[in-house]
């Protein structure tokens, strides 16, 4: 076997692919209802949308970074595409550009903010997420927007068989942020200031502008995630995004993304959605107490990421003397 | 920038066509500050083209803070930097590259997942259709540097992998690769072997003679003569004495500048006669970060020397002995009683050990902690009051008598410790440990001379003549075994002698 | 000039936010018809001391420059434990509460083990013991809450001192002034913060900062748990959606009410009293505003914007910290 192949098969990636094909083998065995096409369709049209906030979420977590207003960030661009449909009757090409716009420019402020005022994107995304809460309300006064236009709805129903015809976005993306972060300079960048940031600084990267674009790209996906979530439920309501934070790192992290940055998993992360999903999945067919997701969400995120440190502690020479550890005394 | 190294320029030292050429770069007037302390005052430094300048200085003398508003990290409060005749703002390392400044830090500075290939080509990789980056010319120009740089190691391997003194190579490659007009390299031979380092010193002249101005950072007095070609000295900042050429300064002349005084050769008490019973034994301890095999004994009243380059795992050791890193196999032994370390808290209270980091900013102090904090910081709950409360009297009263000894020098106890000089702070982290009343002291990398004998005390230094001056026995340390054991007759020329047969 | 410069931020720091919050109250009290009523003080008093105590929960945690995203979880379980052991099991709630608390601490306890244990920091692990602990409550309870508590528990919630303060005030201020003087004069409060400012520093000097670590996170379950304890006592029942949902999210409050008093989010300094301070603002914010009849949400909405602002000035004393934290090296 030749080397790339061999190392395919030892990665993470493919872990997790075993995990999921066994849970798949397993629910097909044990539930009757799970190899339905509908059910099938339901599922993977779930890992779609999933997807999509996993990968908004890994965006900025590759420069060690995070995003807590991915949900209202979606909530808002879902609301504000709504009103432009409801209120303004506008054409579905400016409305979309419209939130994808709003999206982006959230995400820009997040990242402006962060890099200009140095402080930790958990405050600042933690605060600009009530902002944007705040303001989806003011929109809508706590009443979602009903009048989605008619080729919206039917886009988002239309399928081939199990395939749900809106999940050619999430390839599309997974397929972009692949080519971004492996032969793009903006994606190297990304990862050279999550993996080294006093490296990537003295070697000319443009810090600063990097994290920016990580965070736009970030609040772009979320506003594509809104979008896909209003389509889907016929309706934009400031609800959409309450429950992406949670599901949105458990998915990273089983798909080995390193919360401390400077790494991403484009498949993986899939692989990682799948096996959430297809939890929840479970769960709802055999009529289980849904808040049993939030508990095993919860659980397998902690388990994950004790499982990536013991991974990590039994490697040799760290990471550590890479990020600048001293090597010698002092000095000034 | 240019296209990387062409044969027929790196095999023979023979075009000296470049040496020795105008000036490039002048600084005049550096002057920077940090809260409450004058990091650089009114340093000139001048640069010409073909000319390979050493810095020297001891630790704290500013080398490190000129560099970095050289290369943009800092910018200087006070001063101008002419290159090339112009005068330049170097606001950022972005911009210092911009200008054709390249530098190899002293700490490592690497991407942890990317290629090698990839760290070397970093700033600007090659790119091919549609913009994206073509890795294949990425590694194909990386092998080049590589190769001249003897660097056994293929451009794919992702950093992690490699081993400290590939790493930096690497770090060197990746300067040398931008093809700059000035290359500043700090402490590069810091973690090399003598062969990696002839290798280097070889580019290094080549590039000289090519036309490329260096500079070149190191306390190794003994490289910098062989190397350089000028030298600029710094104390406490400020310039020592005039920049000169290498010939026509002697090594006690530099180490006068550096130091501020006459060495003088000082009355040791001979020790070679009594010696107590051991009070700290390592027997054949392997642990978790480096160390192999190293049995050693710390009797009690001596100061064990212990030498060796950075790199060799003395503060490993070290900090494994204090219990912070991890005793894999093998004895240690206080006090007569194997004993297991788990923390160093067990080792201050269970086995009165302790440990001044050698990195004493970041690991020995507490910066935003004021100086009476940062020593009764150990003993704490020796000073609490029946309900728990610690007064500030007792505390003041306790704390005193260790700043009196120790003859530290602060406007109050309450000052912020941040605000003392580099030299006053090592004297806390050391006071911290009287007060706390231990029995062994390793201290690490001392920069100013400690007069305080505890029961016993290991001394880690890289520092020659500290080490001959100061240990009543050495062992020198090399890749984390323990190479060698001399019996010091503080005879500088004959114990470095010694030493030296050791290290290599 | 540095001198002086530092001599302005200890002055805004002492007066800066005090100066805020009496502008307020005169705002509030010019404009807002009601808010000097006795009654809207007594308010005031207990919706400020449940912030108060929710901020304390995150400060403390913040000291040793650590997060908790569970607090809101923590309290939302606690609320509900106490419910239960009243109603279910007819414990008397001068008992049931103080083990309610101690429940809270045990959970906080269980945080700081796991980060200890794990080496992971106390973001992403408190990440998922809130999902554990929500997920977890939510189905024992079957989201049904505790609507039957005896009548002397509702009278004791409602209680009036002077006509003005409710228990809850003093209780909070006995908490804040406890916490005062622990991180002034304790081994205690002095090893958290030296861990907080410096773990590596901290460690090699002899403290065991694993188990500063994990006393941290338990006295920060326990204030979560206390403020689930204030809450039920306010609302006169235990309802499931505490901390996480229906009572607002804790999340952003724990961290506003810690940050502009000044406690700094990279750990080693705290400011108790700016805690007492940053709570009386935001509830005192949320009450003037809702006398104003303007909707909920705007609350939500400045809450977000007070605490970016708050960071953002709080910045420039961070930056000085910062400097001198790291000596002379920027």
């Amino acid at each position: 076997m030749n080397g790339s192949l061999k190392s395919a098969l030892r990665s993470e990636a493919f872990v997790l692919f075993i995990v999921v094909l066994l849970g798949l083998t397993t629910l097909s065995i044990f539930t009757s209802q799970f190899l339905v096409v509908f059910n099938i369709y339901v599922l993977l049209y779930n890992i779609a949308l999933a997807a999509i906030v996993a990968y908004a979420q890994m965006v900025v977590v590759a420069t060690g970074g995070l995003n807590l207003a991915l949900g209202a960030t979606g909530a808002l661009s879902g609301v504000i595409m709504g009103m432009l449909m409801e209120w303004y009757g506008m054409p579905l090409p400016v409305v979309i550009v419209a939130g994808l716009a709003a999206g982006a420019l959230m995400g820009w402020i997040n990242g402006f903010l962060t890099v200009k005022t140095g402080i930790n994107p958990f405050i600042i995304t933690l605060a600009t997420a009530s902002a944007y809460t705040g303001t989806t309300m003011a929109i809508t006064n706590a009443n979602p927007f009903y009048g989605i236009y008619d080729s919206v709805l039917s886009w988002a129903q239309a399928r081939t068989g199990i395939f749900p015809w809106p999940a050619v976005v999430t390839i599309a993306v997974a397929l972009l942020l692949g080519v971004l972060f492996h032969f793009m300079t903006l994606g190297r960048q990304i990862l050279a200031v999550g993996g080294n940031r006093q490296a990537a600084e003295l070697t000319g990267v443009p810090v600063g502008r990097v994290i920016i674009r990580a965070h736009t790209i970030s609040g772009f996906l979320a506003a594509v995630a809104g979008y896909l979530t209003m389509a889907r439920v016929e309706a934009a309501t400031p609800t959409i995004g309450n429950d992406w934070l949670l599901p949105g790192f458990a998915a990273i992290i089983i798909g080995g993304v390193l919360l401390e940055g400077g790494r991403v998993a484009v498949v993986a992360v899939i692989f990682g959605v799948t096996i959430l999903e297809l939890i929840a999945n479970a769960l709802a067919i055999n009529r289980i107490n849904p808040f049993w997701v939030t508990l095993l969400q919860g659980s397998l995120l902690l388990i994950a990421v004790i499982l990536g440190q013991m991974r990590r502690a039994s490697k040799a020479v760290g990471v550590r003397d890479l990020r600048g550890a001293r090597l010698s005394g002092e000095t000034t | 920038m240019g296209n990387g190294p062409t044969a027929g320029t790196i095999t023979k030292n023979d075009s000296t066509n470049g040496r020795g050429g105008p000036v490039i770069l002048e600084m005049r007037g550096i002057s920077k500050a940090f809260v409450g302390v004058q990091a650089l005052d009114a340093v000139d430094l001048t640069l010409h083209q073909g000319e390979i300048l050493a810095l020297v200085g001891e630790n704290g003398a500013g080398k490190s803070t000129l560099i970095k508003v050289l290369t943009g990290l800092y910018q200087a409060d006070r001063g101008e930097i002419i290159l090339a005749g112009e005068k330049v703002a170097l606001s950022s390392p972005r911009d210092a590259i911009k200008h054709g400044i390249a530098h190899v830090p002293q700490e490592r500075n690497l991407i942890p997942f990317f290629s090698v290939g990839e760290n070397i080509m970093l700033e600007s990789p090659p790119k091919g259709r549609f913009g994206l980056i073509d890795f294949h010319a990425v590694h194909a120009e990386a092998a080049k540097w590589l190769d001249l740089l003897n660097v056994p190691v293929d451009s794919r391997t992702p950093v992690t992998g490699l081993s400290v003194a590939h790493r930096q190579l690497v770090e060197i490659a990746r300067a040398i690769s931008r093809e700059g007009r000035i290359l500043v390299l700090d402490e590069p031979t810091a973690s090399l072997t003598p062969l990696e380092t002839k290798v280097l010193f070889a580019i290094l002249r080549n590039l000289r003679d090519q036309g490329v101005a260096i500079i070149f950072v190191s306390h190794k007095l003994e490289e910098v003569f062989e190397l350089c070609d000028s030298i600029t000295v710094l104390r406490d900042g400020k310039n020592a004495g005039d920049q000169a050429k290498a010939e026509s300064i002697t090594r006690d002349e530099l180490i006068t500048r550096m130091v501020g005084r006459a060495t003088v050769a000082q009355e040791i008490p001979d020790r070679s006669g009594a010696r107590g019973e051991a009070i700290l034994e390592l027997r054949h301890v392997f642990t978790a970060v480096g160390a192999e095999d190293v049995s050693l004994t710390v009797h009690r009243g001596e100061i064990l020397g212990l030498y060796g380059l950075v790199g060799a795992g003395r503060t490993e050791l070290a900090k494994a002995i204090i219990g912070v890193e991890k005793v894999v196999s093998g004895e240690v032994v206080v006090g007569g009683r194997t004993a297991h370390i788990k923390s160093a808290k067990d080792a201050l209270m269970r086995h009165r050990i302790g440990y001044v980091s050698e990195n004493r900013k970041e690991e020995g102090l507490i910066q935003i902690l004021s100086l009476m904090s940062n020593v009764s910081i150990t003993i704490w709950r020796r000073l609490q009051n029946a309900i728990g409360w610690i007064s500030g009297r007792s505390e003041r009263k306790t704390v005193q008598p260790y700043v009196d000894q120790l003859d530290i020098k602060a406007p109050s106890l309450l000052t912020p410790v941040s605000s003392l000089s580099g030299g006053n702070q090592q004297k806390v982290s050391v006071a911290k440990w009287l007060a706390a009343g231990v029995e062994l002291l390793i201290v690490d990398e001392p920069t100013v001379g400690i007069d305080v004998r505890t029961k016993g005390n290991i001394l880690i230094s890289s520092d020659m003549a500290e080490v001959v001056r100061l240990s009543d026995r050495i062992l020198v340390m090399r890749h984390g075994r323990i190479t060698g054991e001399i019996e010091n007759t503080h005879d500088y020329a004959v114990t470095s002698d010694k030493i030296m047969k050791f290290i290599h | 000039m540095g001198a002086n410069r530092a001599r302005l931020i200890t002055i805004w720091d002492r007066a800066g936010l005090a100066v805020v919050v009496l502008g307020s109250w005169l705002l509030f009290g010019a404009f807002a018809d009601g808010f000097t009523s006795q009654f809207n003080i007594y308010s005031v008093g207990r919706l400020v001391s449940i912030l108060v105590v929710v901020g304390l929960s995150q400060m403390v945690v913040l000291a040793i420059g650590d997060f908790n995203l569970s607090v809101g979880a923590i309290g939302g379980v606690v609320a509900m434990f106490l419910g239960w052991l009243i109603e279910q099991w007819g414990i008397p709630w001068p008992l049931a509460i103080p083990l309610s608390v101690l429940f809270g601490m045990l959970l906080g306890a269980v945080n700081g083990l796991l980060i200890v244990k794990s080496r992971l920091t106390g973001f992403i692990v408190t990440l998922g013991t809130a999902g554990v602990m929500s997920g977890t409550m939510f189905i024992l309870t079957k989201v049904e809450a505790f609507r039957d508590l005896p009548s002397s528990f509702l009278d004791f919630g409602k209680t009036k001192y002077f006509g003005l303060f409710s228990p809850l005030v003093i209780l909070m201020l006995l908490l804040v002034v406890g916490l005062f003087y622990m991180y002034k004069g304790t081994t205690l409060g002095r090893q958290t913060l030296a861990t907080g400012a410096n773990r590596r520093a901290a460690e090699i000097s002899g403290i065991s900062t694993d188990r500063i670590v994990i006393i941290s996170h338990a006295i920060s379950g326990a204030l979560a748990g206390t403020a689930g304890v204030m809450l039920v006592l306010r609302i006169g029942s235990a309802i499931p959606s505490i901390g996480t949902a229906g009572g607002g999210d804790w999340l952003l409050p724990s961290f506003a009410v810690a940050a502009i008093g000044g406690t700094l989010l990279t750990g080693g300094v705290v400011n108790v009293p700016g805690a007492l301070f940053g709570g009386l603002l935001l509830g005192t914010i949320e009450n003037g505003l809702t006398l104003l009849n303007i909707p909920s949400f705007w609350v939500q909405l400045i809450s977000g914007l007070v605490l970016l602002v708050a960071v953002v000035l709080d910045r420039a004393r961070a930056v000085t910290v910062e400097r001198s934290r790291m000596g002379v090296m920027a």
